[in-house]
């Protein structure tokens, strides 16, 4: 070695230090790589790709801002199922079936008092409505029957006066004329004044009918975002929430149930929304109790955690996972494989250059140039997202815009000093190693974005994905509030979707650890593959 | 000393180039001239009159060229042994539902129950076994198609092998049309073959009789004819993006890009803006979508069927229209 | 301590599995212009891996300039390499390409382009400079080539068939560089099988056969040493036999043979002297003569001598 250092001394006129002679060599090959990756038609493909890519997810952000957010129907009672005029909404309150035409609020209701059991005594007299739910005989004067059937004053086949159970109609409305002038009935309503007689095992209820009176139809419109989120952020008490339609607590109803649970959350407060909040004061969980809260005003809401969801899920899938994974496939693959198979490798070998440093100054004109760009496309979506996000403070925006940016630069480093590492490893199955682990890079990201996360712990896009989880809570510390409010209040915003809170803190719950921990674990996938690189390259016998 | 005396040809060489104009059947021999000696030699261009084989035959040639390479290396085109393997992998990989079928007629009842509504016949599983995302297309069939039609006309291209199909009496549609049925038939040999192995041992196993069969028959004809559609789209797009690239692994990667990256965004949109067309653009999605128009299942997609249709006879007709423009245009030499 | 050559080779040897690349080859080189001479797979191309330290020695050391090349890229400083890949950055202009790898060495930017155009002068492309390489012809390639090894003015050139492929004027202009170069006192390594290219160039030799070390030294003397070992002189004339008949007796002749009328073979132990006396017995024959060859005088029939010698 000494030798070797002595070179110097004999004639050649020595490098202004060694650090500038080092940087000199290192630009060189920076640069040469560049130059190279500029002259491939790959390169531009991909780019193009990547851009037009970006691009059309950019006009579909565009469009949804120019549309802005409908009002949805979260909790769905403005529809009218049975096509009575009347939303659900409205017959809930008036106590009547949205699924049957028939009854409508107004309507006359029947409402029982009480009912021929399945067992013990089974007969009763008196002026009701009666529901007969089997097979029963009514003595007495008929007055209407509110269900329409066609066998109605007909005689009944003999059987039946046999024996009163031995109905041959099953389950349907069903009445007849009987012998004796008495009327077979089954499953069906009718107002009499005399005696029902039920068939053992079966029952019947007696009750009033209402009078029936007009109530004017409510529009659809009036039960969308008729119950608002009331939440005051001052306020840090956990019970919050007021139920503005009256649907949980049942104020103003004409027939309420009263049997209903109002306190689903178990906070001992009916009819509140329950909102945990961490040290901080910030939300960690929302429990609310169910119908409170529960038709919010989307536009209010939706606008900021929908434009968070689309800048979370552009960066997970469109950089970390497309961008990331297959520019690394089309431009790193090749970095030392091709000057090998072209027979150019030796020009740069047989500089006074090590090979393990070679290998690392190859990486860094790869990542320069293709990292720029995905920095430079990052800080693109951030000048669009900032000017048609919604109003407010969006500096966060640039914050997380550049975090993922970051992420798949990271990212970009690791697959490329892998796929490198496995080319240099196996000259003959590199390649095919690299494509199959780039299919398995795929899968692992698509499993953790679905929420896996023990399995895809092993890969880069894992951990890729989890570092944007966390840039995002540290940019924007309310996001865990408005995914809880997405999951609570029935939001559909995607947020919930495609952003899940940091699961690898140890417990601790802390995003920054979370962070660190993913970036720690990311520059160990780009320095373990150099090294083990290095190692082969440096004993490899070059032909 | 005698071969000095010799006035003329000093040994015979036959030359086979695949630019020879010659049929190389004819005696070729070279003359060695003598030293301080000039000699010009006539140059005789003779076409082959005699009889060609049937163009089946020719082609059958090329077709067999390029599938017998799976089980062996030697005088057909190349696969490489990881290739092989891959190939293998899958194929057992695509067999499981076969073994958990095997497993659900050995175990105890109750056991039996839950194997069979999990690996019996029923849409979900027939459509799964040929359309399922996860593994299937996800894993398996896009890196199966991508490591076998990625070579298929780029290694031509770089190395200029094409020459010696074009030297010969192969037509360029002969060419094209071989190397698409090669692929086409590796891929179907992993995917419908062991789509058919399944609901064949699904009848046997289980002892099912003609009523099962007339019942399930239908189902799994849609299911077969779903699979047909899906080898036939991934060959086409496999070979197109193999044909304007100059490297295999380019052309795998775009594969691989394409069928992934398509589906992905288009999940991303529907998520984030409420709407399925961008799925169309997706190969995987819209053959999935008219699989289960085949198969008899609900749709996935809030889009109209027949857009799904749509875009995939245009995917194919694009791609087929790239192939053939590129093969039309392929250079008789190295590019 | 002494200067250490600028090659040296000590019991060196490497083989390829059951294949023997390098057999036990002991040199050390330094200053002047060496042709490594051999045939086809004789070991030059692995000599020179071995020497730019892309496959390690399976016994034995290398040194250049005394440092190991497997160990240490060190002395490539010194040292100027043009393989025999003719793979360039077709891409790239004459002058991006040599000053890039020049660069490699640590030069700044505008030092590297100022070399660049210095050694792409002396190779005769000066004008050319801003061309990519692509376009050019495969002797101006070569001359790139050598431009690439020159601009860090390097000690020790290493060139790996360099005149391979080349038409004669390209060859020519080759060779000229390379004497140009050996005479500025470099030391000057250049491979090739053909014997005729290396004489032109230098007279300090190295024959390489199946691995082996055959002959080191220089070339006239070498040819001396075989011109003890049976020759061959063909005389083309008009009478073959009326021309035997005044050789069969003389000294350096030890025997004729006919290979048609007009053509005599003459076998002797002694080429020189035989040469010496041919034209007065030729003249005393007054047999017309068209030519004298010495079938002989190539690295094949050298290569045969040397080998059946030693073996």
């Amino acid at each position: 070695m000494s030798r070797g250092d002595r070179i110097d001394s004999e004639g050649r006129r020595l490098a202004t230090t060694v650090w500038t002679a080092l940087d000199r060599k290192a630009g060189a090959i920076i640069e040469l790589t560049v130059r190279q990756l500029k002259n491939k038609t790959s390169t531009w493909t991909v780019m193009g790709v990547s851009v037009l890519l970006l691009t059309l997810l950019s006009a579909f952000y565009i469009d949804s801002v120019r549309e802005g957010f409908e009002s949805i129907d979260n909790d769905g009672d403005s529809v009218d199922f049975d096509g009575d005029g009347y939303p659900l909404g409205q017959e809930m309150k008036y106590g009547s079936s949205d699924y049957d035409e028939r009854e409508y609020p107004g309507a006359a209701i029947f409402i029982p008092e009480n009912q021929i059991n399945y067992w013990g005594v089974r007969t009763h007299s008196g002026n009701y409505t009666w529901q007969a739910s089997g097979p029963s005989k009514f003595t007495g004067s008929w007055e209407n029957i509110s269900t329409n059937y066609a066998e109605y004053g007909d005689e009944c086949p003999e059987i039946i006066g046999e024996d009163l159970a031995n109905t041959p109609y099953g389950y349907s409305s069903f009445a007849c004329t009987l012998a004796d002038n008495s009327v077979y009935v089954q499953f069906l309503r009718f107002d009499g004044n005399g005696t029902l007689a039920v068939a053992e095992g079966w029952n019947a209820e007696y009750g009033r009918t209402t009078e029936s009176y007009y109530v004017a139809p409510d529009p659809p419109s009036a039960y969308i975002d008729e119950d608002g989120l009331d939440w005051d952020s001052e306020n840090p008490s956990q019970s919050q929430g007021f139920d503005d339609d009256g649907d949980c607590t049942q104020e103003g109803y004409y027939l309420p149930t009263g049997s209903q649970n109002d306190d689903d959350n178990r906070n001992g407060v009916a009819c509140d929304v329950q909102w945990i909040r961490g040290p901080d004061g910030s939300v960690l969980q929302i429990n609310p109790d169910y119908l409170v809260d529960e038709d919010p005003v989307d536009s209010e809401l939706l606008g900021e955690s929908s434009h968070r969801s689309f800048i979370i899920a552009t960066g997970k899938i469109a950089f970390a996972m497309i961008i990331g994974i297959f520019m690394p496939l089309f431009l790193a693959l090749g970095l030392i494989r091709d000057e090998s198979e072209n027979g150019t490798l030796h020009y740069l070998l047989s500089k006074p250059i090590h090979r393990g440093e070679f290998i690392v100054y190859r990486l860094s004109g790869y990542l320069i140039f293709t990292g720029g760009f995905v920095l430079a496309m990052s800080l693109l979506m951030a000048a669009v997202t900032v000017t048609l996000g919604p109003d407010g403070n969006r500096l966060g925006d640039i914050n997380v815009w550049f975090g993922i940016g970051v992420v798949t630069v990271l990212s970009l480093a690791a697959y490329g000093s892998i796929f490198n590492a496995m080319g240099l490893a196996s000259p003959k199955y590199g390649v095919y190693f690299a494509l199959v682990y780039g299919v398995y890079e795929f899968a692992m990201a698509v499993m953790t974005l679905f929420g896996a996360d023990l399995v895809p712990i092993i890969s880069v896009s894992h951990w890729s994905l989890q570092m944007i989880d966390a840039i995002v809570i540290l940019a924007w510390p309310d996001t865990i509030m408005l995914a809880q409010m997405a999951t609570a209040f029935n939001l559909e915003s995607g947020l919930a979707f495609f952003w899940n809170p940091p699961v690898h803190t140890f417990g601790t719950g802390s995003s920054a650890l979370a962070m660190s921990l993913s970036v720690v674990v990311l520059l160990a996938f780009i320095t373990l593959p150099v090294l083990i690189g290095q190692s082969i390259f440096n004993r490899r016998e070059i032909d | 000393m005698t071969e000095s005396d010799s006035t003329v040809a000093l040994g015979e060489a036959r030359i086979e180039a695949a630019y020879g104009s010659g049929d190389g059947d004819d005696d070729s021999s070279a003359t060695v001239a003598r030293p301080m000696q000039g000699r010009i030699f006539e140059q005789i261009y003779r076409p082959w009159n005699g009889p060609l084989g049937p163009r089946w035959v020719r082609n059958y040639a090329i077709y067999r060229h390029h599938v017998y390479g799976i089980i062996s290396g030697t005088g057909h085109r190349r696969y490489h042994p990881f290739v092989r393997l891959l190939l293998l992998v899958v194929i057992l990989g695509s067999m499981t539902p076969i073994l958990m079928l095997l497993l659900s007629t050995m175990v105890s009842d109750d056991a039996t129950g839950f194997l069979n509504r999990m690996w019996g016949v029923n849409r979900y599983n027939l459509w799964g076994n040929v359309l399922g995302y996860f593994p299937r297309n996800l894993c398996m069939w896009p890196l199966l198609t991508a490591l076998v039609v990625g070579g298929l006309v780029s290694d031509d291209r770089r190395n200029g092998t094409s020459a010696i199909y074009f030297s010969r009496p192969v037509s360029r549609l002969d060419y094209a049309a071989m190397k698409w049925l090669s692929a086409a038939s590796v891929l179907a040999i992993v995917i419908l073959l062991t789509y058919m192995m399944y609901y064949s041992a699904a009848v046997v196993f289980k002892g099912e009789g003609w009523s099962f069969i007339a019942d399930t028959i239908p189902i799994f004809m849609g299911g077969l004819l779903a699979g047909i559609f899906l080898v036939f789209t991934y060959t086409t797009i496999g070979i197109a993006l193999s044909s304007i690239s100059t490297s295999r692994f380019t052309a795998s990667i775009s594969f691989l890009g394409y069928i992934l990256g398509s589906k992905l965004v288009a999940w991303l949109i529907e998520i984030q803006f409420d709407t399925t067309y961008v799925y169309m653009v997706s190969p995987y999605d819209c053959l999935a979508h008219v699989g289960q128009w085949l198969v008899g299942l609900p749709y996935n997609y809030d889009h109209p069927l027949a857009l799904s249709a749509i875009s995939l006879v245009a995917i194919n007709a694009a791609s087929l229209a790239i192939f053939a423009s590129r093969v039309a245009s392929l250079e008789v030499t190295r590019e | 301590m002494t200067k250490p050559p600028a090659v040296s080779l000590d019991h060196v040897s490497k083989w390829y599995g059951q294949v023997i690349g390098i057999n036990d080859i002991s040199i050390a080189i330094d200053g002047g212009v060496t042709g490594i001479l051999g045939m086809n797979g004789a070991g030059k191309s692995t000599l020179f891996k071995l020497l730019m330290g892309r496959i390690r020695p399976s016994k034995g050391s290398v040194r250049l300039f005394g440092t190991n090349p497997w160990e240490s890229p060190a002395p490539y400083r010194r040292i100027g390499y043009v393989s025999e890949s003719e793979r360039m950055y077709d891409w790239m202009t004459s002058i991006d390409f040599v000053s890039t790898l020049a660069r490699l060495h640590g030069m700044t930017r505008s030092e590297a382009e100022f070399r660049a155009e210095q050694a792409l002068s002396f190779v005769d492309l000066g004008d050319v400079l801003n061309k990519e390489v692509g376009k050019y012809s495969k002797g101006m390639r070569q001359r790139v080539k050598i431009a690439a090894a020159l601009v860090h003015d390097p000690d020790l050139l290493i060139l790996d068939e360099p005149l391979h492929g080349c038409d004669p004027l390209a060859r020519t202009s080759i060779m000229n560089v390379i004497r140009e170069i050996g005479s500025r006192g470099k030391t000057v390594l250049l491979s090739s099988h053909i014997l005729e290219e290396i004489e032109r160039i230098t007279e300090q030799i190295v024959i390489l056969h199946a691995g082996r070390l055959v002959a080191l030294g220089n070339l006239h003397a070498i040819r001396a040493m075989l011109d003890k070992h049976p020759h061959r002189i063909l005389i083309h004339c008009e009478d073959a036999r009326a021309l035997a008949s005044s050789f069969i007796d003389k000294q350096p002749v030890y025997g004729v043979r006919f290979l048609d009328n007009e053509r005599l073979e003459i076998m002797t132990k002694d080429l020189s002297e035989a040469h010496s006396i041919l034209p007065a017995l030729i003249l005393e024959s007054g047999v017309p003569i068209h030519s004298i060859e010495n079938p002989d005088d190539n690295l094949e029939s050298l290569l045969g001598y040397l080998v059946g010698d030693s073996g």
